[in-house]
């Protein structure tokens, strides 16, 4: 299942490629992208979309200060 | 662009900007000697500007044990300070916050333009209750089943039934096709369209997730993981570009502690200039957003590429290959010849009966062939289809085969000979022996010839493949002025030579209309699907969607990826080119930091101000579509 969120509050694309990379080791896949502002997620059919969502905040948050990740409607 | 700030912000870079001038005035002109006013005066632009940039880059270097590029500015503004280098110092802050600026103003700018679509994308629904009332919920919230209204202007927000009597819709977004829709009762709306016409009512047919717009936005989201050679190539570049840049530019500094008798003054300068040019951003800003332009200009034309990769080998391509049925020609077949050893009404209806379980387009036209001579379909039993050959049942007790030559031969032990007229021909059995035939011919489409010759003109060879046989096959080819062809191809042949042709000719593509080709699609360097957005077989198994089934984007779509590929390009010899010149002038003691400045961020200014130009490849004037819809609403 592919989780689709909004992500805002990042720098330039340099930042995002590496907050990307975080994503993708700690979730397996992960594709962030820049110019759409948007951070999809590879999660298990059962997952709780919410609970991935929260997740992914925490490590941004760790990543750097500003960063928002919602889901995205 | 200067809307990002707020008041205090733009009072902080105004002031900066002033006094850097003043400052520089000061020294190259006046030669004003009063080292602590300067100082006194540069602190008090610096330290607003400084302070939160300083807050980040710490913060970044404690949490996360890694140098950013705020970091690195605020080294090299601390050199100036240290070569009593007061403009520079403040041109480093201030055109730092510029290019921030305008790079925030670009991403805008891409963001709007390219994801129109998703602005079309509505962030609620009106729910219809039972008592009549309506409530606004997210769409994501609606269930299939339920009733939704949408005003007038608003977009449709989930793909549903129409309940109102009839609808004009705007489905430019999804089609690429200005003109209006109109929609009758009980047809299907679909979501992204926008209701020109007064209020309707919808039934939801789909949930949010698997609904048109939801569909379409995550096409283009997953387009950005396909990443073109020279795209894929900055990300890594820009990995190990900036600490080996910041590498050297610390031994740079270094070198009076090993080398005796170098000013250190001058070294410090040299490694300034590299600290200044260290970040990646024009490049890894410039070349993704490019590309990025180039998809939305085509999506501009309901064309979706999914992936900068596919652009990519849509600018390389060699070799197109065409589906024949449905592709090249409209797929509407007519019955044009009936022949029938004895009864022809019978041959029509055993036909019929068959044919009506089938949803092959030689089948649809056999049905509204004999819909047109009042005939009804009769019941069958135990019905058998061999894709692509024929099918067999029980009808009033007679076994009744149908389909190609091949099948009835090898199905029956006969000995039909084969006989080529100009169109496509069906053979019918009953009881065991040959009854009769059917012919059937479909037309071209209208703009397939002149696609052609463009295709041709832009040295991209043409070439059909076709499970249609031989006389059909050339006749529509030399209609179409076509010089390969290749017919009487089953899927798994189709398949087969598809690969041959591809080893030989390099990168080669593939036009087809979804479900049948999908192998062949798959299986193309590029592969194409014609058809509305509607079929989630083709959109799937294609790299390309073309959504209005218009032939004539293909060579726009093929002119339009060329230019974003040279755009792209232009803009990697452009950033690198004039970093690599910077640095070695650098390294050499030949720039100063101006010039690296304007290395930083005017060749990121640059390199994005050429990258937007492929935003406007493609011009669709929409204004016109808006008038006819309200003509048409009045009428």
């Amino acid at each position: 299942m592919k989780i689709r969120c909004e992500i805002k509050g990042l720098d330039c694309p340099h930042c995002a490629a590496k907050l990307e990379q975080i994503y993708q080791q700690e979730f397996g896949g992960a594709s962030l992208n820049f110019s759409l502002s948007s951070l999809v997620l590879d999660a298990s059919e059962d997952a709780d979309e919410d609970e991935v969502v929260e997740r992914a905040q925490r490590l941004a948050d760790s990543f750097e200060e500003g960063i928002t990740v919602e889901l995205r409607d | 662009m200067l809307s990002q700030l707020n008041l205090r912000q733009k009072f902080e870079l105004g002031y900066a900007l002033v006094l850097m001038l003043i400052l520089i005035y000061l020294r190259y002109v006046t030669s004003f000697e009063a080292p602590l006013i300067l100082l006194m005066l540069t602190l008090s632009a610096y330290l607003p500007l400084a302070l939160p940039l300083l807050r980040v880059a710490f913060k970044t270097l404690w949490q996360r044990h890694r140098l950013n590029e705020q970091f690195l500015m605020m080294l090299a503004t601390v050199g100036a300070f240290g070569l009593e280098d007061y403009p520079e110092a403040l041109a480093v802050l201030i055109f730092y916050r510029i290019g921030e600026l305008f790079e925030g103003y670009a991403q805008g700018r891409a963001h709007t333009e390219i994801t129109a679509l998703i602005r079309l994308k509505p962030s609620f629904a009106r729910l219809l209750k039972d008592d009549g009332s309506e409530e606004l919920v997210k769409p994501r919230k609606v269930r299939i089943g339920q009733l939704i209204r949408v005003q007038a202007g608003e977009g449709i927000p989930l793909d549903g039934i129409l309940q109102s009597k009839q609808a004009v819709l705007d489905c430019s977004a999804l089609t690429g096709e200005s003109a209006p829709v109109l929609v009758k009762e009980g047809e299907e709306v679909l979501s992204g369209s926008i209701n020109t016409s007064s209020l309707i009512e919808l039934k939801v047919s789909t949930d949010y997730k698997n609904s048109s717009i939801t569909r379409l936005i995550n096409l283009i989201e997953d387009a950005a993981a396909n990443k073109s050679k020279p795209e894929a190539l900055i990300s890594r570049f820009a990995g190990w570009y900036t600490p080996l840049v910041v590498g050297v530019a610390l031994l740079l500094a270094l070198v009076p502690l090993c080398v005796p008798g170098q000013s250190a003054a001058d070294w410090i300068s040299r490694s300034l200039v590299f600290l200044i040019v260290s970040c990646p951003c024009a490049l890894v800003l410039s070349v993704p957003l490019s590309f990025f332009g180039g998809l939305g200009a085509l999506s501009k034309l309901g064309v979706m590429v999914k992936g900068s990769v596919y652009l990519e080998r849509l600018a390389k391509l060699k070799l197109m290959c065409f589906d024949k049925t449905g592709t090249l020609t409209s797929g509407r077949f007519r019955v044009t010849k009936v022949e029938a050893l004895e009864d022809e009404h019978r041959l029509v209806k055993c036909l019929y009966a068959l044919e009506a379980h089938s949803s092959h387009p030689l089948a649809q036209a056999v049905c509204a062939y004999a819909k047109a001579q009042g005939l009804e379909p009769v019941p069958v039993e135990d019905l058998e289809e061999s894709a692509g050959y024929g099918l067999c049942a029980r009808i009033e007790g007679q076994q009744v085969y149908a389909g190609r030559r091949e099948y009835l031969n090898a199905s029956l032990n006969l000995r039909l000979e084969p006989e080529d007229g100009e169109g496509t021909l069906i053979y019918v059995a009953c009881n065991g022996a040959y009854a009769g035939r059917l012919c059937l011919s479909d037309e071209p489409k209208e703009e397939a010839k002149e696609m052609l010759s463009k295709l041709a003109g832009l040295e991209v060879r043409s070439c059909m493949i076709t499970g249609d046989k031989k006389m059909p096959a050339l006749h529509a080819a030399e209609e179409l002025g076509l010089a390969e062809v290749l017919y009487e191809q089953l899927p798994e042949d189709k398949l087969l030579n598809f690969k041959r042709l591809k080893a030989d000719r390099g990168l080669t593509g593939f036009v087809g209309d979804g479900i049948n080709d999908a192998p062949v699609l798959a299986s193309a360097d590029v592969g194409i699907a014609m058809g509305q957005f509607g079929s989630q077989a083709a959109c799937e198994a294609a790299d390309v969607v073309i959504m209005n089934d218009d032939l004539s984007k293909i060579p726009v779509s093929i002119e339009v990826s060329r230019r974003t590929y040279h755009l792209a390009l232009e803009n990697v010899y452009l950033s690198l080119g004039v970093k690599f010149i910077i640095l070695l002038l650098g390294a050499l003691g030949l720039a100063n930091i101006w010039l690296a400045i304007f290395g930083d961020v005017g060749v990121l200014v640059l390199a994005v101000l050429n990258a937007m130009r492929s935003l406007g490849f493609v011009r669709v004037s929409r204004a016109k579509s808006t008038e006819q819809t309200f003509t048409e609403a009045r009428a």
